[in-house]
Order: structure tokens, then C-alpha cells, then sequence
């Protein structure tokens, strides 16, 4: 039926016009029609099988008869679900926490905004960490990239603007080169799913339990087939529609590396336990890094008093801290709350901040077998001057000392060395006027 | 009435009422010359699951002795809390007493230990109780209910409670199928997902004085329970039971019997229709 519209639309264009995209859906078709006469090859030997068969197994015969015909979008294995759990689970911000997610053949690309827009976290999870991992594009999503070359068409000859055009070409050359599926799910449901066998005082499954992802089509539900121990789950997740709430790939946050000022990797255990001592109950933290002394510091400000950590750069959980600017940024404790929990998954942490203020955190997740892979937290900076109480707070924390309480973690008080106090009233006056700037 | 007793297996005796003070903080111990038993059943006019568990008296008790007008059986009625609470004290030493005794005529469950650490000087705790007299004992009884669709014995406790507490996250209720062929289905089902956890190469309850059981695929059953009241029963597994018996009795309950050597848990869990 469509092979035939499909050998039109390929005559009716002139050869010199043929753009990339149209070569690759000329291909395409052509493709797309040997397909075709390869399942009515299918379907006919199948329809000699089915004379045997019941007729109360008609309905059903039909049915696996269409699902024979497409393969899965998705089919991915893996022996060991917590590279997934492990993995997600620092994306999940709040309870019924939205994802959505990037299939492509490359792997499985998650995307959590929180519902500030001012924290965005991201996973990737490779295609060559799965035991197997299958990704096609069915038949109707071969049908459907002709459609949208149909409408081009239809576009150029109305003679539309031409920003308009463009736009769409952008599109479909990012749909054409990068070939992916893009779906939105309840991602606090699928870790839920995902750890069904997992005890709960426990962080480690009892048996390994194997993992099947599998998305049957466009607009299907979501399947996870979990296997332990002779035990197996079905799971069907809903699958949600792109809505208005979806982020456009243009417009998610992003860090702008070029401009990076500070960056510092440290051991996720000692940054926990730093930030552990901190006033989370304060509205925002004020982060610090210095070039002169090399170190990263975090402060709060609060009703219970001045709180701050330094992490020097010759500290031991400190791995490496290049500084090359002094800058400070303050960010709302809500969302660097989520980066903390997050650290529990992780064994390193990378910190960097660029000229805009924003905040790259990148997790490099516990994983066995030395698989590497990481978990990316955009947080965006609090304006300054917004909290006129903080500012007097500070001015008053520079000129009254000895009201000040100070917490040093990841680095001992030396009190052999009495400087060690002057050379840190002379950050914080620095770092004062960074904050009045 | 008189009735003083000491402790041979405190252990086994806190692990139940570990079990049971999930289910409901109020419940009627009975001392016979046999049994101890812990009866659960205000159940029966909430709509909330019941339970009847029995211990062979002398699997917990080393000395004991219960003397009243009723037969030389006694029934009390106590917060499980504070007895929880006091068994946990009398951890740390080897020997405890029970005494029932009265103080401002109010009767109290009097447990006794002798505290080590204090130079050996007896610690003393009251738990406050009711007694039962034995025609309001009479009207707690077990639910009488036909014979059971499809008996089958339940994998390890502690597994099913992993699964059954990730499914409460996600749904209210829950349905489990089992049929006579050693199989069995929980599944739960909402807008947003539904999920299925089968388990196979389950088996049967051999029953005594019953013919022996013929595996059936066909002879199946489904039930539909609250899945909170489904997760507290499962806490039975802190008494390391031996064996645990599923029953389904079709549109009216879910039956769990916890098994020991010495001693039974049942589990009333009504049916959601």
C-alpha cells in the first residue's frame, strides 16, 4: 500500500534539489519495501501455521502476529540491576519524579528537571554496559520521517518563512543523524520496580538479580522483566506522552565549559561528611574557591550561627583543585540537599564552577567490575543581594571574631601554627567583598 | 487466681510479640495447663486482620503455674507495647519471672528480673492488665471458615516482605492467585503501572487425616487484600518459622498459618470484594 506512494513521491523530485536528508530517506524507502515484502513473506507462511491452530486463539493469534512483525524499539539485558539503580536513583529529586529518557543506539539518556528549573541531572548509561542491548526503529517510525519529509515538501512549495524552515531541517537532521526515541516516565515508579527483590535494611540484592528492559513500541507501556533467584516480575510502567511540559532539547540547562573557573575532585565520602556539618536548615550555602590558598570552602548562615567548611587543596580527600580565579557563588540548600544524597552512590566527585556561576557536579557511580559512569547535576547560582539579612549577617560575622564558630573538616586545626587564624580573617574579608561585588 | 511462671526462652517469646504488636497494641494472653496463647482479634469488628497463635507452654517457660476457679486457666488482656517493653528489659539477665499480682486493687502483670549489673538487685516492672473473665472469653473465637480453596506453602517470609513493601509503594491493593500446581502470583495494577511477581515450584500442605493433596493446575484462586494489612502479617518473620502455609478461601479471607515446632501463628486477613 505504501510502497507505492513511497516509489511517487522518490520520481517526483528533481534529482539536483536531493538534499542529505532526502538521500537518506530515499534509502530509506527503498529500505522500508524490501522490509515489507520480507513480513509478507513472514505473514504468509505464518497464515499456513494458523489453519492448526483454535479458533479461540484467534484474537490472540492476531495480535502476536503484529507484535512479530515489529521488533522492540528497546531490548536491553543486564546481569545486574543496581548499574541501573545506582545510576537513577541520584535523579529521583522528589517522589513521583518525571524523566524523561533519550533511546538511541549509543545508550539510554536520563533527564530530571526539577521543578525550579534552576537544577537539572542527567545519566548516561552506555550501551556497551548492558549484556545486551538492541535498539530498532520499527517500521512505523520509518513511515513517519516520510511524513515529515512530505510536509517539508509541501512547506517549501507554500513558500513559508524561511526561519520556519530551518528550524524544521534542524530537527529532522537531528532526528536523521542521531536517531532516537524520546519518551517521558515516572521514574521513582521504575526504581521502585527495579528494586523489587532488594531488602529493604540492605544496599545489596540477596542473589544478582537480572534485568530485561524492553519497550515494545511508540506508544506502548514500558516492560521490566526482573529475574532472581527463580523468582520473576513483569512490570509494565505507562508510558506519558510529550506534553507541554517537556523540554525541547534546545532549551535544557546547560554548562558552559569554556568558561570554567574552579574545578576540584574530591573523595564523595569526605565532601559528605564535610557538608554533613553544615546548617541545612539555612536558605541558601555559599560556595567558595579560592586560588591563594588552593581550597574549596562552603558556608552558612544562619540562625544557629556561622558555619564553615574548608577543603584545602592538600587535604587527603582532595584530589585536585585548579583554580583560576577566586570566585564565590551562593546556592539554595534545597537543591545541593539532592547532590548530597546523591553522594552516597558515587566514589569521586567533580566540582566545577564557571563564570555564569553555574554549577557542574559530576558523580562517578559505584559500579562493579571497574564500569565507569556518571551522574551530572547542573545547579544554577541564587542571585545575589536577594537575602538583605545575610549580608548585614556577614558584616557583622567580619567585624565580631570571636563570635564566630568555626568547623574544620578534612584538614586538622594546626595549632602549632597560630597563623593559620589571620589567614583565615583575611579570606573572609575577601571573601566579603567578592559577596558585595 | 494464681499464677507465677519463669522464663526459659525469652528469645522466642519476644520475637513473638515482636510479630504481633504489628498487627494491633492490645491483645488476650490465656494460660492453660498446656498452651499459652495470644488472641488478636479486635479484627473482627474493624474489618482488620485477626491472629491466633499458640505456644506449647513449656517451650517458653521453665516453671509454671496457673491456678483459678476456671478450669486452672487464666485470661488477661494487655497492651502488647509495654510488654514488649518489658521483655526487652529483662534481656539482660538470665532470669525472669512472671507473677500476677494486685496493687491498689488494680491487677498488673508483674515481671521480675534479676539485674546483674546492679549488684544483683531484682528489677521490678508492672505491666498494667485486665482480666478476662471466662464468659467474655468464650466470645472470642476463631472465625469459622469453609475449607480452603487452594493451600500452599509460602517461599522464605523475609523475601516476600522485600517484595510486598516495593508493591505498597506503588498500589493499595493486591491480588494473589495460587493454584494447586505450585504456583503463585502477586500482582498489583494501577493508572501508572502494574507489576507481577510469580513464584514457582512451591508445595502443598500435606494435611493430617486428609487424603493426599493431587496437583491441579486448574484448581486455581485469587483473593484481593489490603496491601499494608498483607506486609504486617509478613513481620512474622521474626519468629524464623519453619514453614508458612498460604489459604485461599474464595470472597473471604486470606489465611496465613506461621509454623513452628512449638508453636502456630494464624493470620486472619479479610477479603476485599
Amino acid at each position: 500500500m505504501e510502497t507505492l506512494s513511497q516509489q511517487g513521491l522518490t520520481e517526483e523530485i528533481p534529482i539536483e534539489i536531493l538534499e542529505k536528508e532526502e538521500v537518506r530517506t530515499l534509502i530509506q524507502s527503498q529500505q522500508s519495501q524490501e522490509l515489507e515484502q520480507e513480513q509478507e513473506q513472514e505473514q504468509n507462511n505464518r497464515q499456513e501455521f494458523e489453519q492448526y491452530e483454535n479458533d479461540e486463539d484467534e484474537e490472540e493469534d492476531e495480535e502476536d502476529e503484529y507484535e512479530l512483525e515489529l521488533k522492540p524499539v528497546l531490548e536491553a539485558r543486564v546481569t545486574d540491576v543496581s548499574l541501573l539503580e545506582n545510576n537513577l536513583a541520584p535523579l529521583c529529586l522528589k517522589k513521583d519524579q518525571m524523566t524523561k529518557v533519550l533511546i538511541s543506539s549509543n545508550g539510554l539518556y536520563f533527564n530530571v528537571e526539577g521543578d525550579s528549573k534552576n537544577i537539572q541531572t542527567t545519566t548516561f548509561i552506555d550501551a556497551s554496559l548492558f549484556e545486551r542491548y538492541e535498539y530498532n526503529l520499527t517500521q512505523e517510525q520509518n513511515e513517519n520521517e516520510i511524513e515529515i519529509e512530505e510536509d517539508k515538501e509541501k512547506e517549501k512549495e507554500k513558500e513559508k518563512e524561511q526561519e520556519v524552515e530551518t528550524e524544521l531541517e534542524e530537527q529532522t537532521n537531528k532526528e536523521d543523524v542521531e536517531r532516537v526515541t524520546m519518551l517521558r516516565i515516572n521514574l521513582s515508579v521504575l526504581l521502585d520496580c527495579l528494586g523489587i527483590f532488594k531488602a529493604k535494611k540492605k544496599n545489596y540484592h540477596l542473589n544478582e538479580t537480572v534485568a530485561q528492559l524492553i519497550y515494545p513500541n511508540q506508544t506502548g507501556a514500558f516492560e521490566i522483566d526482573l529475574e532472581d533467584g527463580g523468582v520473576v516480575t513483569w512490570c509494565s510502567l505507562a508510558v506519558n506522552s510529550i506534553d507541554d511540559n517537556y523540554v525541547q532539547p534546545q532549551d535544557e540547562m546547560k554548562f558552559d565549559a569554556s568558561s570554567v573557573t574552579n574545578t576540584i575532585v574530591m573523595d564523595s565520602m569526605g565532601l559528605k561528611v564535610a557538608l554533613g556539618e553544615l546548617d541545612w536548615a539555612c536558605r541558601t550555602i555559599g560556595v567558595f574557591m579560592f586560588q591563594q590558598p588552593s581550597m574549596l570552602s562552603m558556608q552558612t548562615i544562619g540562625q544557629n550561627g556561622i558555619c564553615r567548611i574548608d577543603c584545602p587543596s592538600d587535604s587527603e580527600a582532595v584530589e585536585r583543585l585548579d583554580s583560576s580565579q577566586d570566585q564565590s557563588c551562593s546556592y539554595l540548600s534545597s537543591l545541593l540537599r539532592s547532590c548530597v544524597k546523591a553522594l552516597q552512590y558515587s566514589t569521586k566527585v567533580s566540582i566545577r564552577m564557571n563564570m555564569e556561576g553555574m554549577l557542574s557536579v559530576q558523580l562517578m557511580i559505584k559500579n562493579r567490575q571497574n564500569i565507569q559512569s556518571f551522574v551530572e547535576f547542573l545547579i544554577n547560582p541564587e542571585e545575589e543581594g536577594e537575602d538583605e539579612e545575610d549580608d548585614e549577617e556577614e558584616e557583622n560575622y567580619v567585624k565580631n571574631r570571636q563570635e564566630d564558630e568555626q568547623f574544620i573538616i578534612g584538614e586538622e586545626i594546626n595549632e602549632k601554627n597560630p597563623l593559620r587564624d589571620e589567614e583565615h580573617e583575611e579570606l573572609r574579608l575577601e571573601s566579603h567583598k567578592l559577596n558585595q561585588n | 487466681m494464681k499464677f507465677h511462671a519463669t522464663i526459659h526462652d525469652l528469645a522466642l517469646l519476644i520475637r513473638t510479640v515482636q510479630s504481633l504488636v504489628k498487627i494491633d497494641k492490645i491483645g488476650i494472653i490465656h494460660f492453660t495447663a498446656e498452651q499459652v496463647s495470644f488472641i488478636l482479634d479486635s479484627g473482627q469488628t474493624t474489618d482488620d486482620i485477626q491472629v491466633w497463635c499458640s505456644i506449647n507452654q513449656d517451650s517458653i517457660f521453665k516453671t509454671y503455674v496457673v491456678e483459678s476457679l476456671s478450669e486452672n486457666e487464666i485470661a488477661i488482656e494487655v497492651n502488647l507495647n509495654n510488654l514488649l517493653h518489658a521483655l526487652k528489659t529483662g534481656q539482660v539477665s538470665n532470669e525472669m519471672s512472671w507473677k500476677l499480682t494486685k496493687k491498689d486493687n488494680l491487677p498488673y502483670l508483674s515481671i521480675s528480673i534479676m539485674c546483674e549489673i546492679n549488684n544483683g538487685l531484682p528489677l521490678v516492672q508492672d505491666v498494667p492488665i485486665q482480666i478476662i473473665t471466662p464468659q467474655n472469653l468464650q466470645r472470642h473465637k476463631e472465625p469459622d471458615l469453609p475449607e480452603p480453596d487452594v493451600q500452599i506453602m509460602l517461599p522464605q517470609l523475609s523475601k516476600l516482605q522485600c517484595i510486598v513493601d516495593k508493591m505498597k509503594e506503588m498500589a493499595n491493593t493486591i491480588l494473589i492467585k495460587a493454584n494447586m500446581a505450585g504456583a503463585m502470583s502477586l500482582s498489583i495494577k494501577t493508572d501508572i503501572v502494574s507489576v507481577q511477581t510469580l513464584f514457582k515450584d512451591l508445595e502443598h500442605p500435606q494435611i493430617e487425616g486428609q487424603p493426599e493433596y493431587v496437583r491441579d493446575e486448574n484448581k486455581t484462586a485469587e483473593i484481593r487484600v489490603d496491601i499494608k494489612k498483607l506486609r504486617k502479617v509478613l513481620y512474622s518473620h521474626y519468629v524464623n518459622p519453619k514453614n508458612a502455609v498460604l489459604c485461599l478461601v474464595k470472597n473471604q479471607a486470606l489465611v496465613v498459618h506461621v509454623l513452628l515446632d512449638v508453636m502456630y501463628l494464624t493470620y486472619y486477613i479479610p477479603a476485599l470484594l
